[in-house]
Order: C-alpha cells, then sequence, then structure tokens
C-alpha cells in the first residue's frame, strides 16, 4: 500500500517503516525442554511471529556469552536464550551455572548502555506449547519496539584511508563488489 | 618503607640458604624512574638485588606457573596479588605446598607524581592478604587514605547513550595489543579465544564491535576470578579505562552471588558453582 497523496508520503513511509520494521530474532533453545516446547507449539498449531531464528544447543549451559555478542555482531536485532526450569535440567544443574552467566552478562551490556531488551531469557518447559507462542510473541513486541540493533553491529563499510591506498578505479570497484558479496545480509543496518 | 625491603631480603636469603625455595621470584631496580622491573633470584648472595618500593607495580603471579618446574617458588606479592594467587590454586595451576608467599600489610601503590594508584590503589581496602606464609609489617599501623570517588557510581548515574558514548571512546583507543591479557595472572588459557581461527571468533581489525567482543568476553572469563589487582589497567599503553567493565563485573558478583575472588580458599569461583535460590527476576 505505498500509493498515497503526495502530502501524506513521509508521514505514511515513516509509518510504514515503524510498522516494516520485522526483527531478526537468534534464538537458542535447549533441546530436552525450550526446543521441544517450539515442537509442541507447533503441533498444537499455537500461532507465533516468524521472527526467530532458531538454533538448537544441548542445553542452556552450552550458551557461551560469546554466542550472544556474535549474534548482536553478525546483525540480530535481538537474542533469546531459553532452557528448561530451574530443577528440570537434562543434565541436572547446567541452567543453574547458566542463569549465574547470564546474570552477570545481561548487567553488564545494559551497564555499557545496550538497551534493555535486546538480550532475553526465558524458561520454557517441553509441556508450555502455548507459553513458547507466547514468550516468543512477547520477546518479538520488545525487540520490535527497539527498533533495528544499531550498536553492537560489525561495520563493513572500507576505511576510506583503505580506499586511497587504492589507486585504479577497477581495484575500487572490485573491492566495494567483493566486500558487497560478504556483506548482502547486514547492508541495510550499517 | 627501608625496613620493608630489608625484611624481605633477609626472608629471600634465608629461604634460599636453607634450601627451602629454588627461587625468589620479586621486585629488581628498573633503569626508569618510579618503576620496578621484575628479578629472579636463584643464589643466596644475591638477595640484595631485591628492592621494595611504592612503585612495586607488577603482578608476578603470572611467572608462577611457568616456572613452577624449577620447584618451590617464592614469591613476594602484595594483597591483592595474593589474591590472584589464592585463585590459582584454587585452579590448580599452582600447588599450595610448592609455594611461600612473601607478602605485606600493604600501604597502596604510588604513581608517579606520589598519589595513590588510580584507579585500583584508589578504591582498595585490603590491605592485609588472606593468605601468606610470611607477612612483614605485621601489626603495624598503616598510613592508608580512604578510597577516593567511586568511579563506578559516577558511570552509572548516566544515561545509556552517554554510557554507550563513552565505552565507545574508551574501546577506539584499543589497539589489541593483548598486554591487558598477557598482564593478567588469570589469563593462562593455552589458546585464547582471541587467537582461535576455527572458527575466527573475534576480527582482526580495529572495529568496535570485534574490540568490544574481546573486552567483554575476556572481561567474563575473568568474572568471579578476577583479584582486582589492576595488572590489566596497568599493562595498557593506550589508557583504556578496563576498570569500568572489571568493576562493574566485581561488583554484581558481591552483590548477586556474595563473592569476592581470591578471598577465601574454601569458596569456589562465582561462575563455577550456583545455589538453588540465585537471582531469576530478569529471567521470563
Amino acid at each position: 500500500m505505498k500509493l498515497g497523496k503526495e502530502g501524506n508520503m513521509v508521514n505514511q513511509e515513516q509509518n510504514q517503516q515503524k510498522e516494516e520494521f520485522e526483527p531478526k530474532i537468534v534464538a537458542f533453545l535447549c533441546n530436552w525442554c525450550s526446543y521441544a516446547g517450539a515442537d509442541l507449539a507447533g503441533i498444537g498449531r499455537y500461532q507465533y511471529p516468524p521472527n526467530i531464528r532458531v538454533i538448537r544447543v544441548p542445553c542452556s549451559g552450552r550458551v557461551d556469552p560469546l554466542y550472544i555478542l556474535k549474534a548482536l555482531q553478525n546483525g540480530a536485532d535481538g537474542v533469546l536464550v531459553s532452557g528448561c526450569h530451574p530443577g528440570d535440567c537434562h543434565y541436572l544443574e547446567g541452567n543453574y551455572f547458566a542463569r549465574r552467566k547470564f546474570a552477570v552478562l545481561k548487567n553488564l551490556l545494559e551497564y555499557l548502555g545496550l538497551e534493555e531488551g535486546r538480550v532475553q531469557f526465558s524458561w520454557v518447559s517441553a509441556a508450555e506449547g502455548e507459553r513458547f507462542s507466547q514468550v516468543i510473541k512477547e520477546v518479538t513486541d520488545s525487540v520490535k519496539k527497539l527498533g533495528p540493533a544499531k550498536k553492537m553491529i560489525k561495520s563493513l563499510d572500507i576505511p576510506e584511508d583503505i580506499l586511497n591506498l587504492l589507486t585504479r578505479e577497477d581495484e575500487k570497484t572490485g573491492l566495494a563488489s567483493s566486500m558487497e558479496h560478504t556483506m548482502q545480509d547486514n547492508k541495510g543496518k550499517k | 618503607m627501608i625496613d620493608f625491603e630489608k625484611e624481605i631480603r633477609n626472608t629471600a636469603k634465608k629461604l634460599l640458604e636453607n634450601k627451602e625455595v629454588a627461587m625468589v621470584i620479586g621486585y629488581g631496580a628498573s633503569s626508569l624512574p618510579a618503576r620496578t622491573m621484575p628479578i629472579f633470584i636463584e643464589k643466596p648472595e644475591s638477595a640484595d638485588k631485591l628492592v621494595f618500593n611504592r612503585h612495586c607495580t607488577n603482578n608476578l603471579s603470572i611467572y608462577l606457573s611457568r616456572l613452577k618446574q624449577k620447584g618451590k617458588l617464592a614469591i613476594v606479592a602484595k594483597p591483592c596479588d595474593v589474591r590472584t594467587i589464592l585463585s590459582l590454586i584454587q585452579e590448580k595451576q599452582v600447588e599450595r605446598d610448592q609455594l611461600h608467599i612473601i607478602s605485606f600489610a600493604c600501604p597502596g601503590l604510588l604513581d608517579k607524581d606520589g598519589t595513590l594508584l588510580d584507579p585500583v590503589c584508589a578504591v582498595c581496602d585490603i590491605s592485609i592478604p588472606p593468605l601468606y606464609d610470611t607477612l612483614i609489617g605485621e601489626g603495624k599501623e598503616i598510613e592508608k587514605k580512604e578510597p577516593s570517588s567511586n568511579v563506578l557510581s559516577d558511570f552509572e548515574s548516566k544515561t545509556p547513550e552517554q554510557r554507550w558514548e563513552i565505552i565507545k571512546a574508551e574501546m577506539q583507543k584499543c589497539i589489541r595489543c593483548y598486554a591487558c591479557r598477557n598482564a593478567c595472572p588469570m589469563c593462562y588459557c593455552e589458546e585464547c579465544f582471541v587467537e582461535r581461527t576455527l572458527p575466527r571468533w573475534v576480527g582482526e581489525g580495529s572495529d568496535l564491535s570485534d574490540t568490544l567482543i574481546f573486552h567483554i568476553v575476556r572481561a567474563l572469563h575473568a568474572a568471579g576470578r578476577c583479584g582486582e589487582c589492576g595488572a590489566c589497567v596497568r599493562a595498557c599503553p593506550m589508557g583504556v579505562n578496563l576498570q569500568l567493565i572489571n568493576s562493574k563485573i566485581n561488583k554484581d558478583i558481591l552483590n548477586l552471588y556474595e563473592h569476592r575472588a581470591g578471598m577465601d580458599p574454601e569458596k569456589p569461583a562465582a561462575l563455577s558453582t550456583f545455589n538453588l535460590e540465585d537471582y531469576n527476576d530478569f529471567i521470563k
């Protein structure tokens, strides 16, 4: 619905852009609970937004803070880590260790100035299909409100001083196109 | 200060003469003003080369695991260095009975201008080491200034955007020489994640996100293990204020898990243990 009267264009476009922002959310789901919960949501036909990209991990304790930061660096607008409820861990205590790690990480990221809600955590059991869809809705909504992530993203601009080193035009365009090849996905995010 | 130096020399000489230790790791005179350098003494007659003043900044415990094959080691350590040694013992990097810790009631270090070293000594509240074999200056009155203004609360009172700008400015100073990591006694991994190539976790460029990931992940690796000795801050050639990140983590670990690294040999590092009732409010 892009058509409209000239005068309304700007306003409408702004509105549209806001509406059209669909965040990409990386969801690390533990194999034994949350992944099965996602499965159950599917079987039970519970609807949830298609914004999550699921990565199955053996346990929430397996999720290194580095993975979360890498996801943000490579263009995720949000990261969700979900595991078994405390006491339900398949490995008995993996999620307890995870909880300590994530508390420190989350506090640190917010302290450094990252928006609250970029990185979220949840406990979803294998029996909570409906709850899974609810969690995904909440996470997607809150990340949507934050808008596209800009802070942790790796910049793919070619630094000017490097461009200046290249004298021939074809080198410049060659470098630019090879960079473009690797950055397709992130291009819109700069 | 002179009696500290004399006592350290005497202790070292005695230990070496009695063949109790194979080597004494201590501070020696440096050719630079207001600096000292690490020296390694194996003969009793060389013990007089040891010096002690309020510029003994290095944390010598980084040498322990590298030199442990020499036999029993004696080390001159400030109370904060002792905290890292205690963590190293807990993590089985050195054995307690293969170590003679020479420590002292610490008055705090001074910088070139003679003021208490910022940002570490200025906020330090530990003057007696948690573990030692020889304690110099025990029971003596030590002059100690009140901890100065807290950098952390200044920073925390700012808005997220302001904080991000400050962190960005700090990180852009970093040239990624990894001196902070190399000076850190808790960073003893044979292969650091920044040097992994399959996959390459951290790009080599000067991109802000890569630098930030290096500093955040290094700080998290040291979370609950950091003895707050400040070796990383002092090692930095660019003056990056790493204490901004480290002290936040240390504060959180203390508030959430009532843990301070290297203070109690019985207590494991905060992130390698858990409580059933740990803070859970941030999880949906």
